[in-house]
């Protein structure tokens, strides 16, 4: 197995420890759909390695994990968000998402044997401009004050940074082969993720988890 | 284009990115920070402001209350004064019949008096002060008896402190709308006050065995003054609950600081 992608599994595996270890904390509010998802993650990464090592394609689990990271996201900030309005966008943008996957299907990225690069950065707009509606709204809420202990801030923050990071070389990842700087920002984006994800989990109390 | 010079590009931007993101978030904690130290000022300057108003409205009550107790003593109390001695005077020169009646009617304008007098000293503060807040109270549960509709008691700890003239004028204020809601509405026969002088604490129950009501209605709420009671318990620091049910009867905690 490469040492980045051992890396990235274990940084996930050791989100997805502290994760269950703090999971009192999470267990009556929408957060504990974080921790399911992170365990989905830990599951296709581990399948996904075993794929490469025996020289198997991993284009189609690598897709669903793209497709997977984009709908969780907008769901789960969708139930944060309390405005109905801001809700409604949430909604429409799994919409526009939904279309914009099947057009890639069938006029550019094929699911089976390419990367859907380009609704994975649709995906990841989507889903940054998501999250920053939901961190205006508590800004003029009661949240603000107690800000840094909740998870979902630093889940955020950790969201924001992988999207902000990895769109520029997912524009150009087929042009230099899934190869040399695509490897190190995959690395680099993820590893700040799960520890801000590590962070939120650790520093929350259970009384502002929503 | 080359693929290195790709890669530097993409390094490039993802930096340029990357610190983007980054300055956004800083921005954003800053303004967090500010936004709270703002608000917190706001609600500390409201909350001043409604102790203010509070404080306003008990002295504006007391002196009320204090120019009805002279009106009641200085002007009704001595008509009634006036009226039991002319009866007095009147009573002998009557046939001896009828002098029963005059003396039935003088007793109970001399009643009337009586309860006056105590009414009175129950709504001016001066007498509270002066007394004290267990020789009011005794003197206020007096006055419930001799209505003869409910049994009232008070009971007080062995030893016992004074508080400061503010604190027992707001805690016999806060009582006396208690007992007055339990004569009014709550048809209880029984009505029982407990002070307790514990360390540093004076705590309060008051409690009676009457029909009760819902304490989650806040239409009863208001026209209870349960507003009022806990604003003004506020005021001098004092905690205070109120406990009831239908049928229940209702119970009133106070724990006031020295």
């Amino acid at each position: 197995m490469v040492i980045r992608a051992f890396i990235i599994l274990i940084v996930i595996s050791l989100t997805l420890f502290v994760a269950v270890f703090q999971f009192n904390k999470f267990k009556t509010s929408p957060i504990k759909y974080v921790v399911y998802f992170i365990g989905y993650v830990f599951i296709s990464e581990t399948v996904a390695n075993s794929y490469l090592s025996n020289g198997m394609s991993t284009v189609i689990i690598n897709n669903v994990y793209s497709i997977a990271y984009t709908f969780f996201n907008l769901f789960f900030y969708s139930i944060l968000i309390k405005n109905n309005r801001a809700k409604k966008i949430g909604y429409i943008m799994m919409f526009i998402f939904s279309i914009g996957l099947l057009i890639n299907q069938l006029f550019f990225q094929e699911f089976e044997h390419k990367l859907q690069t380009y609704t994975f950065i649709l995906g990841l707009f989507l889903v940054t401009i998501l999250v920053f509606i939901y961190l205006s709204e508590i800004m003029n809420s009661d949240k603000i004050f107690k800000l840094t202990n909740t998870s979902v801030f630093w889940i955020s923050i950790g969201i924001i940074i992988f999207n902000f990071g990895f769109i520029p070389v997912l524009v150009v990842a087929e042009l230099i082969r899934w190869e040399g700087i695509y490897n190190y920002i995959l690395l680099f984006v993820n590893v700040i993720m799960y520890s801000c994800f590590i962070t939120g989990f650790i520093i929350s109390k259970k009384e502002y988890n929503i | 284009m080359e693929q290195t010079e790709i890669q530097l590009l993409v390094f490039v931007t993802t930096i340029i990115v990357l610190i983007l993101a980054i300055t956004l978030i800083v921005f954003f904690f800053y303004f967090q920070q500010k936004k709270t130290a703002y608000l917190l000022k706001q609600r500390e300057t409201q909350l001043l402001f409604e102790e203010e108003i509070t404080k306003s409205k008990l002295e504006i009550q007391e002196q009320a209350l204090q120019n009805i107790s002279w009106e009641i003593h200085d002007n009704v109390g001595q008509l009634l004064s006036v009226a039991k001695m002319q009866l007095n005077m009147m009573q002998y020169t009557l046939p001896e019949e009828q002098q029963a009646g005059i003396q039935e009617t003088g007793d109970i304008i001399g009643k009337s008096l009586q309860e006056l007098r105590g009414l009175a000293k129950s709504l001016n503060p001066e007498t509270i002060k002066n007394k004290g807040l267990i020789e009011s109270l005794t003197q206020e549960v007096e006055r419930y008896n001799r209505l003869n509709f409910i049994n009232a008691s008070l009971e007080v700890s062995e030893e016992y402190f004074n508080l400061s003239n503010e604190k027992e004028i707001i805690l016999f204020r806060i009582l006396q709308e208690f007992c007055n809601n339990t004569l009014k509405y709550s048809k209880a026969k029984e009505l029982k006050i407990n002070l307790n002088f514990e360390n540093d604490f004076l705590n309060i129950i008051a409690e009676d065995n009457g029909i009760g009501f819902d304490i989650n209605d806040k239409t009863k709420q208001s026209g209870i003054g349960l507003i009022n009671i806990k604003s003004r318990g506020e005021l001098i620091g004092a905690k205070i609950e109120l406990n009831s049910d239908i049928n229940m009867g209702t119970k009133l905690y106070i724990s006031c600081p020295k």
